[in-house]
């Protein structure tokens, strides 16, 4: 527990109430581990997103506690989790959400400006951060004039230039083409590797996730597997453990299973399993060949 | 960078929109500084034009009717403690005679010791008894140099003087438009006072107790004669000025509000298109209150900016009003000047109002759970209307409506009333806008209930879908219609009720006078009474004439207006209490017609006595009737010349009213003959109706321009708030485009909803606008006296609405274009 940044105890998220009551979450167990890179999987509507919010402090939990570096985030006001965000949570949305008004430099120093740091120093740090991105060419540049790519690197290096005790991700590469999405997830990787930096993704695609150390599945609101790391233990390297290639695969056959909606849809079901299935089974092939 | 750059680039991004709440703004501040640099530059003027001429002593002396007394009362208070210095003084007003027509000067007659306490800048001081001194500004503009003669017409008739001196320059000189300074001996031939003065100016020691000095001088006088204050015969002037200051501060009120409407729907909108990006930087670590100071700041930056331009604008504007004001008054007005405390008003109103105008968005933004922002599913769902803002409007509603009841019919003072009716307009406007959602939220969902083609069923479901945003900008437009038609209504029943007034009071063919007096008949040159008799032998049939006197009335300064009333002819007095035949009888019989905003402000009606401060006291008089009066802001009364001349002692007269035989065509030419050949100004009836004419013309026209400036800024509200709606609905357009909309059903919904907008501010805004009109027509019936019964102006009302449904489609036009032009596939995927 030592090496513990997150722990979340009995999570449970209700909205609604009487009829309309849904419970996204039922009781979520969670430890996330200093350099551990966790991604998030699920069918939709299993409470991914949901987990997601309340890890990141911006939603509250119906009952539960999550403890960031020892602080309680269930017990702290709006304002107070602001706080806590602004000094040690780094945040990637699916759409980037960078604002479009500022350069991909000054929306990198952001969320500085935000905790009061001087506008050189912002600057200086924000321009390195992009550097690190490999974006330093394009520093000036506002977020019309980026591609895909580009933006959710400029969206990356402003949740990493606070230097966060936790990255989350919410499908970072859910708005990008497969080359695009492929860069960032090696980004990503390697950002866990060489800074140790702890990082929980949520994501539908089964071979971005297979590059996670840990998987952690959500069906109804509970995680019904991966929660003491079935694909492998973290390790400093971040190689994945023996069984990934099973999981990955019995993982887009769940997909299936929830995503095929009743007959008489004419959904096929075989080409959608197809290609993730075969990403999957590549990815944690080559990197058992590289252990 | 710094959050500063966030701020600004921001308010960069939407240029036109913070152009607009930007010129919201200005123009709401710039009425501000204009009218009150207007209203003190005025009020100045009438005050110097006394301080200035008496050289501002602490007190003075005069008798009613401007009438003279013996001069030996000067070394009676000689030994007054505390009075330094007891000057005596003629003070009246004559005409100069120029190349360029006659101008009104006012004339001060100084002593001989006195005269060294005016010194000359060219050529010499007062010597000789036919020398006269003249301000640097009036000499220049009537090409005027030392040892040039001066021909001027006085009560004693006409008189060469010779320009010894130019005076130095002062602001008090400035201010009075300039005057005449002239040694005593020669005032007392002017004014036809031998051995008489008509003032006397106390100077007081400087640890001197005015009170005490005011209370010993007013026990040595005899009856008749009064100690006061020089400024305050300035009062009556001053008076006349309070409808316009009202209906100015008015205005500017109207325009302040407006903006503040137009500045809050313009946050709202901001605010809203920006939930996401302000959720971004909640997600980022910002706390709301960080949130708040930061969209705080841009409004703070706006009305800082706005406040600076706005004072800019403000003396702009200013100078346009004075210069309007100057005409409208008869006036040289002095150059304005540029007090401090409009400007830090606009400094602190700038601001401030903007800061309280985004307050509220700004604090819900800030407020609204990230989350809430950032996932789809909320993207475009607007929050239900609160109920505080129309239940603050009907409190305030209610407020106003109290305040208009007890305006209409409580016995509250005149002073009251007058500082009364502005608050209650601004509780009856801002009331009226916030509870406008319980009037046309029930009417959008009836219309929505009615089997609409498509264009108007999108158009109202848009509407319903976002009740803050159409709200205000119905607010807005409701605010315009009912300054429109409040003030257009009242403001054309006193057009109308002028017309009839000089129609009936000003029935002479021809007027003769020295030269044109200011519209207070503060500044009248008064001619010889024996001109009359030269005036009939030119062919008149008959000659009256009128003598403008101030005077006092319990302690009412009053204009006096004295004057002959020809037996044979109908009685010129629009009168409003008593028939004529008693009328004329009672003012031949030494009996008073009281105009009726001064037997309004008295309290008296026809047969009560009212008590008239004459030259030889205080004189009881009975009141004959009343009669619509609007000279002296109608705090006026009549009397018979024979009677004015035992109690007030006319210095003479200020016009000659001329009429001519039947079918007699020659009596223009023989006067216009006599008036070149004596240097007086003539004028047809005709001339002088189209001056009045002219005049109000150009007050109704300025009066209409600002209307027209609040539509459009009404219409630039309604741009503003279409613009947005046509935002949110692209993609709905795209979908229906897609399913084979045409471009012109999407034209249409956009302006059904413009259309929309203005037609269901329409009704409440009329209605509103009535009930104003006719509260403001009570009111300031209180002090203009004018009984014109209330009458809806039909034709206005459909004026005003045409105008607003046209502005409204006009607005329309660049936000349907847009939504015309739109690329559907964009649209779709975004």
């Amino acid at each position: 527990m030592d090496n513990a940044v997150l722990v979340a105890v009995g999570l449970t998220k209700t909205y609604g109430t009487g009829t309309a009551r849904v419970e996204a979450l039922r009781g979520i167990d969670l430890t996330l581990h200093r350099g551990e890179f966790v991604a998030v999987m699920g069918p939709s509507g299993s409470g991914k997103s949901s987990l997601l919010h309340l890890l990141a402090g911006l939603d509250r939990p119906t009952a539960g506690s999550i403890h960031l570096g020892g602080v309680d985030l269930a017990v702290l006001d709006e304002d107070q989790r602001a706080l806590l965000r602004r000094r040690h949570i780094g945040l990637m949305f699916q759409s980037f959400q960078l604002l479009d008004t500022l350069t991909a430099e000054e929306n990198v120093a952001l969320p500085l400006a935000i905790a009061g740091c001087s506008a050189d120093d912002a600057s200086r740090r924000a321009a390195r951060m992009l550097g690190a991105v490999g974006l330093a060419h394009r520093r000036q540049h506002r977020p019309h004039e980026l591609s895909g790519g580009e933006q959710q690197r400029v969206a990356l290096a402003r949740a990493l230039v606070i230097e966060p005790l936790l990255l989350l991700a919410d499908e970072p590469t859910g708005n990008l083409d497969s080359v695009q999405g492929d860069k960032i997830m090696t980004l990503l990787r390697q950002l866990v590797e060489e800074r140790r930096q702890t990082l929980l993704m949520v994501t539908h695609d089964a071979g971005h996730a297979a590059r996670a150390d840990r998987i952690v599945y959500l069906r109804d609101g509970r995680i019904v597997d991966g929660q003491r790391g079935n694909i492998g233990v973290p390790s400093k390297t971040g190689s994945r453990g023996a069984d990934a290639t099973p999981l990955a695969v019995r993982y887009v056959a769940e997909c299936v299973e929830w995503s095929v909606v009743p007959p008489p849809c004419s959904f096929n079901a075989v080409a959608f399993v197809a290609p993730c299935a075969r990403d999957a089974l590549e990815y944690a092939t080559e990197a058992e060949e590289a252990a | 960078m710094n959050l500063w750059v966030y701020n600004l680039r921001e308010m960069q991004r939407r240029p036109g929109r913070m152009l607009l709440t930007f010129l919201g703004i200005v123009v709401g501040l710039a009425a501000i500084v204009a009218t009150r640099l207007t209203l003190s530059t005025v009020d100045r003027a009438y005050r110097d034009l006394f301080e200035g001429v008496a050289g501002k002593p602490a007190l003075e002396i005069v008798a009613p009717g401007q009438s003279g007394f013996a001069a030996d009362l000067v070394s009676g208070l000689e030994h007054i403690r505390g009075a330094q210095a007891v000057l005596p003084r003629i003070q009246g007003a004559a005409a100069l005679v120029s190349a360029s027509g006659s101008v009104a000067v006012p004339v001060l007659g100084v002593d001989r010791t006195g005269a060294a306490d005016w010194p000359v800048r060219e050529g010499q001081p007062l010597a000789r008894e036919d020398d006269a001194l003249l301000d640097p500004g009036l000499a220049n503009s009537l090409h005027l140099r030392p040892g040039q003669s001066l021909e001027i017409w006085a009560p004693a008739g006409s008189f060469h003087l010779r320009l010894s001196g130019i005076l130095q320059p002062s602001p008090v000189s400035a201010a009075a438009g300039g005057q005449m300074i002239v040694l005593l001996a020669c005032a007392q031939r002017l004014f036809n006072l031998p051995q008489r003065i008509n003032s006397i100016q106390v100077l007081l020691a400087e640890d001197a107790d005015p009170a005490a000095v005011h209370t010993a001088i007013a026990r040595c006088l005899p009856a008749g004669l009064m100690v006061q204050p020089p400024g305050m015969r300035g009062t009556l002037a001053r008076s006349t000025l309070l409808s316009a200051e009202q209906g100015l501060s008015a205005l500017s009120l109207v325009a302040f509000l407006a903006a503040t409407f137009v500045i809050l729907n313009t946050f709202l909108l901001n605010f809203s298109e920006r939930r996401k990006q302000i959720a971004v930087l909640r997600s980022l670590g910002a706390s709301q209150r960080q949130v708040l100071y930061l969209l705080l700041r841009e409004a703070l930056l706006l009305g800082l900016a706005g406040a600076g331009a706005g004072c800019i604008s403000g003396v702009f504007l200013a100078v346009g009003l004075n210069y309007l004001m100057q005409k409208f008054l008869g006036l040289t007005l002095p150059s304005m000047k540029l007090s401090t405390s409009p400007f830090v008003l606009a400094a602190l109103l700038g601001p401030g109002v903007s800061a309280a105008a985004a307050c509220l968005p700004a604090w819900h933004a800030s407020r609204r759970p990230p989350l809430r922002e950032l996932l789809p599913q909320w993207a475009h769902r607007e929050e239900a209307l609160p109920c505080w803002p129309w239940q603050t409007g009907l409190f305030l509603l209610v407020l106003g409506i109290v305040g208009e009841i007890v305006l209409v019919v409580g016995g509250l003072s005149d002073t009251l009333r007058r500082h009364l009716l502005i608050p209650v307009v601004a509780l009856l406007l801002v009331g009226g806008v916030l509870a406008l959602p319980l009037v046309f939220l029930p009417c959008l969902r009836l219309l929505g209930a009615l089997p609409l083609r498509l264009e108007g069923r999108f158009a109202v479901q848009q509407l319903a879908r976002y009740p803050g945003r159409t709200s205000l900008t119905s607010g807005v437009l409701f605010l315009a219609l009912v300054v429109a038609i409040a003030f257009g209504q009242a403001l054309r029943a006193t057009l109308r009720d002028l017309q009839h007034w000089y129609r009936q009071t000003i029935v002479a063919d021809f007027l003769v006078r020295g030269a044109m007096p200011d519209s207070s008949f503060t500044l009248a040159p008064a001619l010889p009474e024996s001109l009359a008799e030269e005036l009939r032998r030119s062919g008149a049939a008959a000659v009256d004439y009128i003598a403008f006197l101030p005077a006092e009335v319990e302690t009412q300064q009053v204009l006096v207006l004295a004057r002959t009333f020809a037996a044979d002819r109908p009685l010129p007095l629009d009168l409003h209490e008593g028939d004529e035949t008693s009328v004329r009888r009672g003012l031949l019989a030494g009996e008073v017609v009281l105009g009726t905003g001064l037997a309004q402000h008295l309290g008296l009606h026809r047969g009560d006595r009212v008590n008239l401060n004459t030259t030889q006291g205080p004189c009881k008089l009975r009141i004959a009737g009343t009669a619509v009066e609007y000279a002296g802001g109608g705090l006026a009364l009549y009397l018979e010349w024979e009677t004015a001349r035992k109690l007030l002692d006319p210095p003479g007269v200020h016009v000659f009213l001329v009429s001519k035989r039947t079918g007699d065509a020659s009596l223009g030419a023989a006067l216009h003959a006599f008036c070149a050949q004596h240097h007086l100004l003539l004028q047809s009836n005709a001339d002088l109706r189209s001056l009045i004419e002219g005049m109000l013309n150009r007050v109704s026209g300025a009066l209409w321009g600002l209307m027209i400036l609040a539509f459009a800024v009404a219409s630039l509200g309604v741009v503003n708030t279409l613009t947005r709606n046509v935002h949110d609905q692209l993609r709905a357009f795209a979908v229906l485009r897609a399913l084979g909309l045409r471009g012109g059903q999407v034209c249409r919904i956009v302006v059904v909803q413009a259309l929309l907008l203005a037609g269901l501010s329409l009704a409440p805004g009329v209605l509103a606008g009535a009930g104003m009109a006719y509260a403001i027509q009570r009111a300031s019936a209180a002090w203009t006296g004018s009984p014109a019964p209330f009458q809806i102006d039909f034709r206005l009302i459909f004026g005003v609405c045409g105008l607003a449904m046209g502005m409204a489609v006009l607005a329309a036009l660049a936000p349907a274009r847009q939504a015309v032009r739109l690329s559907v596939a964009q649209a779709i995927h975004p």
